[in-house]
């Protein structure tokens, strides 16, 4: 095969290109970062920021290091960790940002039909009392949907490692949830 | 008995979950109703309908599309290619969500393959190597080949970097540093110990290294390694720009030089600016920090004096490094694009660089995916002068670096041609279920002049096509049913697929020896051993599943290998399908004999006869709770092994005097649920004199006896973050992050301790 064999069809615009990219890793990204701060305009405005990101340093980054949502989720990574320094710099957590606005323990969300359920609602809350690799690993693998492989390599743990923390944290949930209703 | 049951729902929890998200139905009625309830909790979270709302998704996308004019129009003509490469892997992942492919730039999988080469045919084949004779033969290689990214869908390239895994040995009274100082006699250890490594004599990078009266050691070069450290929230993770390369730890931790013995001397000399993984050559203290090599010279440990300075390329990791009779085998891998320069530059020396001209580079001459260079360089470590390369090209999934006496072997992982893969499967299983109509277009596509990677598009659009045509519930059964027979076939060419391509170096000029393959995957060094000629490496096939290719598609089954490869690197003799649907955790090879693990819920520990080359033959096994992923051989007939049971730091003591019956003679669980252990060998440390090794647990340092067969406890050093220890004479020195504690190894007691 020679060079003059490589196809056409490969060559669609970058805007084309772009736009199935990103229609097909916003709602992963969303998820992840929603799970991670739960608030509706902070998970928008920090997609948003990662993917702005990602446009303006693709140059930086080589393709051949990691697929394209590898590189998202990393960014997001860094991105939140950007953003829980600055707000603990302004004392107050992201956890704190939902309970300070919501004084009754109420998510904020903008849309109802996200916390129609209620159990949902408290299961979010819950979230929050777990460390920050139990909350990371629940909101990978349930926002975004990532296989425990993807998990252990974005955070350099074995595969093993993360099916671990994640059966614990989902039995402290349990605990919590219990420990709620019975008390 | 209650962490065994947790052990396995933990595993059996991860496994339901990943079918729940693959939207399989799962029959939970054998599970206790607690273990259902966990599984519904999770369903729960799973089933949040947490979404971006359609005018912010609209909104982002226009203010993104604008932004992306404006760049577009800013960069140079290259641009769109590379933008494309980034952008194209998931663009087949979203249009199809079949083929999980690794596409880059279009040219994909270009010449994976003989033009009419069925892709099954090059099993057997051994991969011949040769070097480019023009820069035109390299830019049309790479072009082709087609830069491959971890195609597995890897977060960070699973380079092992300065962290490869280890034996110990200790060398006699041999004090390497500045001998009678000051004019009184300095006072020398009889014995000292080395860092713990896989063949003697080969010395590797590790945070501590000492020539007998001094010990220089980096503390926690990998607390950034690892973004969960203990006690912070959310602790820093590298930078996106540089993905795949360690995290620079030079930043603010410098390495300690510790006076240590006479133990009653013990103090701090001096500090080096650098930290990392260490190297100690006479008076030459070279430091891996990231991005950077140093060496200092160290022969006044109160002043080290920076020598030289050696800067990587942002393209260019450390895989590994080595030390053997005065010279520093440095490993590098370099990614590279498929539009690259004449030369490649990887690093430069004080200032100057240091390219790779093209005509270096060796490639197969099949040509398989790459995405970079591997180099072996030779260093003076008193000068940081290259002495003699070598490269060649390879992927940059997973590599493993093993050297022995006489050769450096470096593996890297690619995968055979998937479109490929996918359109025999069509062809040959889908019959009866899948149209004849689409099959005859699929069968089509052979013969169409267009790129792997355009056929991967037309295979993927006929796919989809067909699909779309069906109703539900008949599209469910569909692909049920050819889920079922992926699975199967799968199982079948598991090692057409998966494949480590192994490039043999020699030592004395660092010319390429020989070159080739196996199926599979190797685990680490250890799961290679050069002996009697032969290579003796030990695989993990098919553990990625065709899921990994084809999502939604098939259930792993993986398996594990054991292949004997000539001096030219052509398969000898093997032993296939250890351990079924297991993956390996460790290896050692000890002479004729190879000793494996492998672990899924339980732990056989397999022992391989390995005296007749052309036919390897497993002997005996064992199978027993948890796993070991260390095997340390210490008599012709004993090996201890450390690893896990339940969440719990174990360690083994097997006896293999009998190959066909191996025991396990004792264990001991320790009270910490991490081992530096588990992820390196550098932290075990084994003392034969007084029969005890050391092991790091938690905020623990244990050293364990294996006084007559029997594992015991023969003392716990506790409230100190233990990373290594060492022996100088018959005292122990205990190295933590934050102490040093030395201990007399005829009663244990506390001699000294330095605090930093």
């Amino acid at each position: 095969m020679k060079l003059k064999e490589r196809p056409e069809i490969s060559k669609p615009r970058i805007s084309e290109i772009f736009t199935e990219l990103y229609e097909a890793n916003l709602k992963k990204l969303y998820r992840y970062i929603y799970y991670r701060v739960r608030d509706v305009t902070v998970t928008e405005d920090l997609t948003a920021t990662v993917f702005e990101k990602a446009l303006t340093k693709f140059n930086r980054y080589s393709a051949d290091k990691a697929s394209f949502s590898t590189w998202l989720f990393a960014i997001a990574r860094n991105t939140l960790v950007d953003f829980y320094r600055k707000s603990s710099r302004e004392v107050t957590t992201a956890t704190e940002v939902t309970s300070v606005a919501n004084p009754h323990g109420q998510v904020s969300h903008g849309t109802d039909e996200v916390f129609k359920n209620e159990e949902l609602q408290r299961l979010f809350l819950y979230l929050s009392g777990l460390s920050d690799l139990e909350q990371e690993i629940i909101s990978l693998k349930f926002g975004s949907g990532l296989t425990n492989r993807e998990i252990a390599r974005l955070h350099r743990l074995s595969e093993s490692n993360v099916g671990t923390v994640l059966y614990r944290a989902i039995r402290k949930l349990r605990a919590k949830f219990l420990e709620d209703e019975n008390g | 008995m209650a962490k065994k049951k947790d052990e396995k729902f933990a595993s059996d929890f991860s496994k339901i979950i990943e079918r729940i998200l693959a939207g399989e139905k799962v029959d939970l009625t054998d599970y206790p109703t607690e273990f259902q309830e966990l599984l519904e909790l999770a369903e729960k979270l799973r089933g949040s309908e947490v979404a971006p709302s359609a005018s912010f998704k609209g909104e982002l996308k226009e203010r993104l599309l604008v932004k992306m004019g404006e760049n577009e129009a800013r960069q140079k003509p290259g641009f769109g290619e590379r933008l494309k490469q980034l952008w194209v892997q998931p663009i087949w992942q979203a249009v199809a969500a079949v083929f999980l492919v690794a596409v880059v730039g279009g040219t994909v999988w270009g010449l994976l393959l003989k033009p009419e080469g069925s892709f099954r045919d090059k099993t057997a084949e051994n991969l011949g190597i040769k070097r480019f004779a023009s820069a035109r033969e390299f830019r049309d290689y790479l072009a082709q080949a087609s830069a491959q990214q971890d195609f597995f869908g890897g977060f960070y390239p699973q380079v092992e970097t300065m962290k490869m895994l280890s034996a110990p040995s200790e060398h006699g009274g041999q004090r390497l540093g500045n001998l009678g100082q000051g004019g009184a006699a300095t006072e020398v250890p009889g014995r000292v110990s080395e860092t713990t490594v896989q063949v003697k004599g080969i010395d590797e990078p590790d945070i501590v290294k000492t020539d007998g009266e001094i010990i220089y050691f980096s503390p926690n070069p990998v607390a950034q390694i690892q973004p969960f450290s203990p006690g912070t929230e959310i602790a820093p993770v590298p930078p996106e720009s540089r993905l795949s390369q360690p995290p620079d730890v030079s930043l603010e931790v410098k390495a300690k030089v510790i006076k240590a013995f006479p133990p009653k001397s013990l103090g701090l000399e001096g500090e080096i600016e650098k930290s990392g993984d260490l190297l100690l050559n006479k008076n030459t203290l070279v430091v891996f920090s990231g991005q950077e090599i140093t060496g200092y010279n160290v022969s006044n440990p109160k002043s080290p004096e920076k020598k030289w300075n050696m800067k990587l390329e942002d393209t260019t990791s450390v895989v590994t490094a080595r030390l053997y009779k005065g010279k520093i085998y440095l490993i590098t891998q370099t990614l590279i694009n498929n539009q690259p320069e004449p030369s490649i530059k990887i690093l430069n020396l004080n200032g100057a660089s240091l390219n790779i001209e093209y005509k270096e580079i060796y490639h197969p001459i099949v040509t398989v995916p790459v995405d970079s260079t591997f180099s072996v360089l030779t260093l003076d470590p008193d000068s940081g002068e290259t002495k003699s390369k070598v490269s060649f090209l390879g992927s940059s999934g997973s590599s493993v670096v093993y050297m022995s006496e006489k050769a450096v072997y470096v593996t890297y992982s690619y995968a055979e041609n998937p479109m490929k893969f996918f359109q025999s499967f069509l062809i040959e299983r889908g019959l009866g279920l899948v149209p004849s109509s689409t099959l005859d277009k699929v069968k089509k596509l052979s013969g169409y002049d267009i790129s792997e990677a355009a056929k991967l598009f037309e295979l993927q659009n006929i796919w989809q096509s067909y699909l779309n045509s069906l109703q539900d519930a008949e599209r469910e059964g569909v692909q049920k049913e050819l889920s079922k027979r992926m699975t199967n076939y799968y199982d079948q060419h598991k090692r057409d697929l998966e494949k480590t391509g192994i490039a043999k170096i020699g030592l004395d000029d660092l010319k390429i020896l020989a070159s080739g393959q196996v199926p599979g995957y190797p685990l680490n060094q250890f799961a290679l051993d050069e002996y009697k000629g032969n290579l003796r490496i030990a695989t993990t096939v098919g553990e990625r599943g065709p899921q990994t290719f084809f999502p939604g598609f098939g259930e792993a089954k993986s398996s594990n290998d054991v292949y004997i490869l000539g001096e030219n690197l052509s398969i000898r003799g093997f032993v296939k399908d250890l351990g079924l649907t297991e993956k390996i955790y460790s290896v050692r090879f000890l002479e004729d004999k190879g000793f494996l693990v492998t672990f899924r819920q339980t732990d056989p520990f397999y022992v391989l006869e390995l005296a007749d080359p052309e036919k390897p033959k497993l002997k005996g096994e064992l199978k027993i709770p948890g796993y070991s992923s260390y095997l340390q051989p210490i008599s012709e007939d004993k090996v201890l092994g450390v690893g896990q049971e339940g969440a719990q730091v174990k360690a083994s003591l097997f006896d293999v005097s009998n190959p066909e019956q191996p025991k396990e003679l004792d264990k001991y669980i320790l009270d910490a649920t991490w081992s530096d252990v588990l992820q390196t060998h550098h932290a075990f440390l084994l003392d034969e004199k007084h029969q005890v090794f050391f092991v790091p647990g938690g905020q623990s340092g244990y050293i364990i006896s294996y006084k007559g067969d029997k594992l015991s406890l023969a003392k716990k050093v506790e409230e100190i973050s233990a990373r290594r220890a060492i022996f100088l004479d018959d005292f122990l020195f205990i190295i933590g992050d934050d102490q040093i504690m030395v201990l007399d190894e005829n009663n244990w007691e506390k001699v000294n301790e330095l605090k930093f």
